[in-house]
């Protein structure tokens, strides 16, 4: 069941296209990454779905109604079925943590009695109970996120936004913010789209990838797809090489294109699911009697799944019968070059 | 010092407190929503109204340009009008609040200018309307600035206030030009001084507590 339907979303700033022509649809219950360069529009399109941002043309259909083209009375009334949460977290300084979360049920109309309940239960589930009566200022960043998050959270909205929402973060922070968010979607199955530069977030996070590069939507799928692909538009390449593992420099200086007999070859592979759980590299060595060195890389959890990505060097040719091979056991495998072998 | 003396000094500070106090009264209710008209009106996320926010904003300006004891004068017969008499301590009020109306306003402005975008954006996702994001979100985080722009208003308005004695309004600033400087009565003039000095401190003094009591993250 399809939560948000985007289509033909456009919108310019001065004349300046920001957004052009973006569809895409985004199911119950998917944790969904935005990715892309800086200035690629992920902001605005992210402000367009919750009416921050009027966009020029096109509809988003969120819930029966198209958010693009609401009036602002039924407008107000659609932003409470979705939550937004800031980089810079965006609470009121002067509000206690329980105000700021009682805030959105105030403004839909709760009673103050309804609001208290919801507030511990929420809070409950941030784990900030007993920070309940703090201001911001008494809080650590992380903590201050999610109490942004409860707030985003109070009317149990059908699709939650996150515009860099670990980016002003510590790493432990980020780790106990993206768990939060992991656990809402598993036990509230709610929809997330979250921005963010941190391909590692995706990586470890996102069910689904949508990549904007200039205001066009290049890529809507897997972060799977995008890793066993060789050949990536250069700018979710250089997205991807962020969380690829890299060739150490001392390989890295002396890496060639030119094949040359008695150096060894430098390859990546990737391998995804059952096949990350074979022992490849010995299979390789016994097969072929070649020496695979894994140089960089190695195993982790892509969308939940199992993968491996590495770089190895082989000190044997690489062979119709070894490429074959290679081919066959891995979802990607790609020669970076040659270097100096060690005989 | 003299008892007549002691009398003209507390009679003094009697008229300045209710110049003072009136004024700025009459200052923040007419100022501050002049001040949230001009921030919500030029503001995009919330009216827009380009329109409405610049003639006002220069009306502000043009107010605040003129010299206090012009205006005492300029506003002579709109005094006149309004209370029934030019002269005396009630009639100073209309021209000292008129002076501190466009004076807040734009201090208050300033202040609503401070508050982050984000925290109006906050807001409305969560599907405020304008008036919510001015009263749930602006006023209040503003609040530390929109007291402590007060605190400045009431202290001007002492200064001020000591030019209405132009018009027989009184006050200590009459009281100290009068015997003071035209009688050469040093007794009165540092007495008036001392006042004046404690009186500023006083509303400073006080000034402070409230925005440190609206700005609880920091007590
Ligand atoms: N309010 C605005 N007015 C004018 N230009 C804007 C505005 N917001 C964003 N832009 C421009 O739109 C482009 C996309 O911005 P944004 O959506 O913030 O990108 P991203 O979040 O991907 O970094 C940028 O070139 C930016 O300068
Ligand atoms: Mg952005």
């Amino acid at each position: 069941m399809s939560v948000l339907n985007v289509v033909d979303l456009q919108h310019s700033f001065a004349g300046t296209p920001v957004l052009k022509d973006i569809s895409f649809q985004v199911q119950k219950g998917e944790i969904v990454g935005l990715i892309g360069p800086s200035g690629a529009g992920k902001s605005t399109l992210l402000r367009a779905l919750c009416g921050l941002e009027k966009p020029d043309s096109g509809k988003i259909i969120l819930q029966n109604q198209d958010i693009a083209s609401l009036h602002e009375r039924e407008l107000r009334k659609a932003r409470q079925g979705i939550g937004l949460v800031f980089q810079h977290f965006n609470l009121l300084e002067t509000r206690t943590v329980t105000q700021n979360v009682a805030l959105p049920l105030k403004i839909a109309g709760w009673s103050a009695q309804k609001r208290q309940a919801r507030v511990a239960e929420l809070l409950d589930l941030v784990g900030l109970s007993e920070h309940h009566s703090k201001y911001p200022a008494q809080l650590s960043g992380g903590q201050k996120q999610r109490v942004g998050i409860a707030r985003a959270l109070a009317n149990d909205p059908s699709l939650l936004l996150c515009d860099e929402a670990t980016s002003a973060l510590d790493p432990q922070s980020t780790t106990t913010v993206l768990d939060l968010l992991s656990d809402i979607n598993r036990t509230l199955g709610l929809t997330i789209i979250l921005i963010t530069h941190e391909m590692e977030v995706i990586r470890r996070f996102a069910q689904r990838v949508l990549v904007l590069e200039q205001g066009t939507l290049v890529h809507d799928g897997g972060m799977l797809d995008l890793l066993t692909r060789s050949h990536n538009p250069p700018a979710i390449q250089a997205l991807l090489n962020e969380t690829r593992p890299t060739l150490p420099p001392q390989l890295q200086d002396t890496l060639t294109q030119e094949p040359r007999t008695d150096w060894n070859v430098v390859i990546r592979v990737v391998l995804v699911g059952a096949s990350a759980q074979t022992a490849f590299l010995s299979e390789l060595t016994k097969h072929f009697s070649a020496q695979a060195v894994l140089v960089a890389g190695g195993a982790s959890l892509c969308a939940g799944i199992p993968t491996v990505d590495m770089i190895l060097t082989l000190n044997a040719p690489l062979t119709d019968k070894i490429s074959r091979y290679l081919s066959e056991q891995t979802q990607l495998m790609e020669v970076l070059g040659y270097v100096p072998g060690h005989h | 010092m003299s008892r007549v003396i002691i009398n003209l000094v507390l009679q003094a500070t009697e008229q300045t407190l209710i110049m003072v106090l009136a004024a700025g009264a009459i200052s923040l209710l007419v100022g501050l929503p002049l001040a949230v008209i001009v921030f919500s009106a030029s503001r995009k996320e919330l009216y827009g109204s380009p329109w409405i926010a610049r003639p006002l904003s220069l009306l502000i300006d043009a107010l605040r340009a003129v010299p206090f004891i012009i205006l005492l004068v300029i506003l002579l017969p709109v005094t006149r009008w309004i209370v029934g008499t030019s002269l005396g301590t009630t009639a100073a009020i209309v021209p000292l609040s008129i002076a501190a109306i466009p004076y807040y306003a734009r201090i208050a402005e300033i202040a609503l200018r401070g508050v982050d975008t984000g925290l109006i954006e906050a807001v409305q996702v969560m599907g405020g309307s304008r008036w919510m994001v001015i009263c749930y979100g602006v006023i209040p985080e503003a609040l530390p600035s929109l007291i402590s722009g007060l605190t400045v208003t009431l202290i001007t308005l002492t200064g001020a206030s000591a030019m209405a004695g132009a018009i027989g309004a009184g006050g200590l600033g009459d009281l100290a030009i009068r015997y003071g400087y035209q009688r050469f009565n040093t007794q009165v003039m540092v007495a008036v001084v001392i006042v004046l000095i404690a009186l500023v401190g006083l509303i400073q003094a006080i000034g402070n507590f409230a925005a440190r009591r609206a700005a609880p993250q920091h007590g």
